[in-house]
């Protein structure tokens, strides 16, 4: 049974700036995501993604069209608060999101403000924070952590509130490799072991290689959708857009010119040796 | 001509409980007109490092010289050495204040004394360097800008004060593909075509490979490596250890080899890679 | 550096004041103040130095501690000293041109300055004995319970300032060595000129902190904040013996003092 978790039917967002006037963002964009899927949106800035993502959770509205969250519509006010506990969002800077002086009392913010009993709530807290393998820090204070930790503890917070969807608008985008890592393992896991929903919102290539689908975004529409291995085999289109091409991928297309027979579809230096030494 | 440190440590908040050495025993060389990459995780000192270079941090031990003259001297001039050596900080953009792009540009220049006129010369010529039109941009606010703009307006800046030495600290953090891509070619042509020497700090090793001549690498407060990205790569195990990862085709070569394909290692970019598998193929692999 | 400033810093410890609901804290502080303002003569001030010092004592932090959090205020300390020492009017004990100290006038002088002391000591003690948090709960219920309007309000700004402070004391830093690195120069010059050399170090910084401020709200949204109402709080607080213990012992203290003043 496959259960839509999230609908988009034909959504459109405008903005509007001193300098230019009206400016429509999202033109048209329709998707729909499954229940335990995770799907990983790509673009360049101003492609429209990041206010897609604020459309999840109901922190921006349809100018037209629609989006559904298991099954409510994000327009119904009196429902946003029920929308925003299944829709946990995670934010690009991880300075600018967390409130508390500790950890633990960060991650317990979301449960708060839902008025959960304190029992409950402690509950809540010591899971999520060992669920992103956090709770040793539990009494430190944010800015002593690293960018990485930072937002692992921003996800744990989201946890916390037992959503359906994780939301993450571009969480890796201010950390160093190693804190990238931490965070993609750690979203990764809690698709694969709690089966939560995930968008993924990046630039940067490689985070899709392990997605069930990608989205790629341009001028507020949607010109590219498929999995990763399909997405990544156009090469060419690819690089059009101005996208970044995994290495082994775009090897492997080169090599094809040469007349190579290997797939164009490699992802990883360990299928291009085993497609080089059969 | 060069800028060079000799056993410098630097220790944060020396004799209290939170003493940190950031810095310990370093001793290098930047020369005039080299293209030196700067790899390390977040903490390995390499930010501690470049602020050296301009003297907005002391060395706790050691000496730093720019162009031969040690800059903890009491009759040096701080400020010169800042328009000798110019860096550009993460995030530059955050440093953005004034009005417009010209005035904001402008803002070194006229730190440095100079004459009205002579401002505006280096103003046009800082945001042709990076590739910013002067009659488009220059009376609009730098706020409105896009983020790549911002930090181009940010980095001609710094090149308005006409360095000789340019450092940048993770300049294309944040941005994506598009906006990475032309920031690097922007720097590129700084090296090549304005004859810059540039000291370039990054966590990204793909994007240092194909660009420097030289790479040191730093971990906990050490130079680890000061060699060619190439000699660099070739160490692939040390490097793993110290959790820092090679290009991704220079790990694919390594594994071609082990395999018993007869390759070259010492591979930084696609191109280099083609040519050596093509030549393996045509040569008759062996099958291992 | 300006890393070394220490707003509202925590040391943890399990001393008995530390084990104080941070409700009693706040109150007896006050019971303290109102004491401290009271006392008027030799006997009353050494109660109160007595008190302090036996506060001290339990709370298990070491007098070192203190008297560096009283450093900055030396020079008013010193100040209200020489002002009371030497202006107020009296019994001549020591004269040196136009200066001279009156018997009056050195009483007055340890006095205030000895007021000054205890009320800082007093409570930089509240903050070093308290965490954050259990500080700005204990202000919410104190203020709701005075039906103090937007008591919720003022809390959550406590706790994000407290949050943000070493945020923005470490962007402080890097704005201005970014600026130095233009050949900004934030030390010479006169007043004027020092002010206007402010301007590229404090126009980021606002814009940083706006910046800032706008995705912290929606963060919070998207948290599901929307004010004090139906909100749960993961540490609940509660008063036992030991707090009763120190109201009786404060309310003890208050009724010496007032003793002291009218009846010594």
């Amino acid at each position: 049974m496959v259960k839509e978790m999230i609908v988009i039917e034909n959504l459109v967002h405008k903005y509007r700036t001193p300098q230019s006037g009206e400016f429509a963002a999202l033109k048209g964009v329709s998707l729909q995501i499954a229940k335990g899927e995770f799907v990983v949106v790509i673009g360049h800035n101003g492609s429209g993604k990041s206010t897609l993502a604020k459309h999840l959770n109901a922190l921006l509205l349809p100018h037209s069209g629609r989006v559904l969250v298991n099954g409510i519509d994000t327009r119904e006010k009196e429902r946003m608060w029920e929308i925003r506990q299944q829709v946990g969002m995670v934010f690009q800077n991880p300075d600018n999101q967390l409130i508390a002086t500790t950890v633990e009392e960060d991650v317990a913010f979301g449960p708060e403000n839902l008025g959960i009993p304190p029992v409950e709530i402690r509950r809540r807290v010591d899971e999520a924070m060992n669920s992103v393998g956090m709770s040793q820090y539990k009494t430190k204070a944010p800015h002593l952590l690293s960018g990485g930790q930072k937002q692992r503890v921003a996800i744990a917070g989201i946890v916390a509130m037992r959503p359906q969807v994780l939301v993450l608008d571009e969480p890796t985008a201010m950390l160093d490799p190693v804190g990238r890592a931490e965070v993609m393992e750690t979203v990764f896991r809690l698709n694969r072991e709690e089966g939560l929903t995930v968008v993924h919102i990046t630039h940067f290539m490689e985070e899709a290689a392990h997605a069930h689908r990608v989205i790629v975004m341009e001028e507020g529409q949607i010109v590219m959708e498929g999995s990763p291995r399909e997405i990544f085999a156009q090469v060419d289109r690819l690089k059009e857009l101005r996208l970044d091409v995994p290495a082994m991928t775009e090897l492997s297309a080169t090599l094809r010119k040469e007349g190579v027979k290997i797939s164009p579809d490699i992802l990883t230096v360990e299928e291009m040796v085993v497609a080089l030494c059969p | 001509m060069s800028i060079t440190l000799h056993e410098v440590y630097h220790t944060y908040q020396p004799n209290t409980p939170f003493e940190y050495h950031a810095l310990k025993n370093i001793s290098l060389e930047i020369k005039e007109g080299e293209f030196v990459g700067i790899i390390g995780h977040t903490g390995s000192g390499k930010s501690t490092l470049v602020q050296h270079f301009n003297g907005l941090l002391k060395a706790t031990q050691g000496r730093v010289l720019i162009d031969g003259v040690d800059i903890s001297g009491k009759e040096v001039k701080l400020k010169e050495i800042r328009q000798k050596v110019g860096l550009v900080f993460q995030y530059p953009e955050h440093q953005l204040f004034e009005e417009t792009v010209a005035a904001d540009i402008a803002f070194g220049p006229k730190n440095l004394g100079l004459s009205p006129d002579k401002i505006v010369k280096r103003v046009k010529k800082a945001m042709a360097m990076v590739k910013l039109d002067y009659e488009r941009y220059k009376d609009s606010s730098p706020f409105v800008l896009s983020g790549g703009e911002k930090r181009r307006v940010a980095i001609a800046g710094v090149l308005a004060m006409e360095p000789k030495y340019l450092v940048l600290d993770e300049p294309t953090a944040g941005l994506d593909p598009k906006g990475r891509d032309e920031i690097l070619a922007q720097i590129a042509d700084l090296h090549r075509e304005a004859g810059l020497t540039v000291v370039l700090v990054s966590h990204s090793m793909d994007d240092v490979a194909r660009l420097a001549s030289r790479l040191i690498v730093m971990h906990q407060g050490e130079v680890v490596y000061n060699n060619h990205p190439r000699q660099v790569f070739s160490e692939n195990n040390r490097l793993k250890n110290i959790g820092l990862d090679i290009p991704t085709v220079t790990k694919l070569m390594i594994a071609l080899k082990e395999k018993g394909w007869p390759v070259r290692t010492d591979i930084l970019t696609i191109e280099e890679a083609k040519g050596e598998i093509l030549k393996a193929v045509k040569g008759g692999k062996p099958h291992a | 550096m300006l890393k070394d400033i220490t707003i509202g810093q925590y040391i943890p410890g399990n001393s008995a004041i530390h084990q104080l609901d941070p409700r009693t804290k706040i109150i007896t502080l006050v019971l303290y103040m109102v004491g401290l303002f009271l006392v008027n003569n030799v006997t009353g001030y050494a109660v109160v130095t007595g008190f302090t010092l036996a506060v001290i004592l339990l709370s298990g932090i070491s007098l070192k501690i203190i008297l560096k959090g009283l450093k900055p205020l030396l020079f008013i300390i010193v100040l209200t000293l020489g002002l009371h020492l030497f202006m107020t009017s009296g019994e001549i004990i020591w004269q040196w041109g136009f200066l001279k100290i009156t018997s009056q006038g050195l009483r007055q002088g340890i006095f205030m300055a000895l007021r000054l002391i205890f009320l800082v000591t007093i409570t930089s003690l509240l903050t070093l004995t308290t965490t954050p948090i259990a500080l700005t709960d204990g202000i919410e219920k104190v203020l709701k319970a005075l039906f103090i309007p937007a008591a919720h309000e003022l809390a959550m700004m406590m706790t994000i300032a407290l949050r943000f402070i070493p945020t923005l004391i470490e962007e402080t830093e890097k704005i201005m060595k970014a600026q130095m690195a233009r050949g900004a120069d934030f030390d010479t010059g006169g007043l004027l000129a020092r002010a206007k050399s402010l301007i590229p170090l404090l126009v980021p910084l606002f814009l940083s902190s706006f910046r800032r401020a706008d995705e912290l709200a929606m963060a919070m949204e998207a948290r599901c904040y929307r004010g004090g109402e139906n909100r749960t709080r993961l540490k609940q607080l509660l008063m036992g013996t030991r707090d009763y213990f120190a109201f009786g012992i404060t309310g003890l203290f208050l009724a010496i003092t007032i003793v002291t003043r009218y009846m010594v």
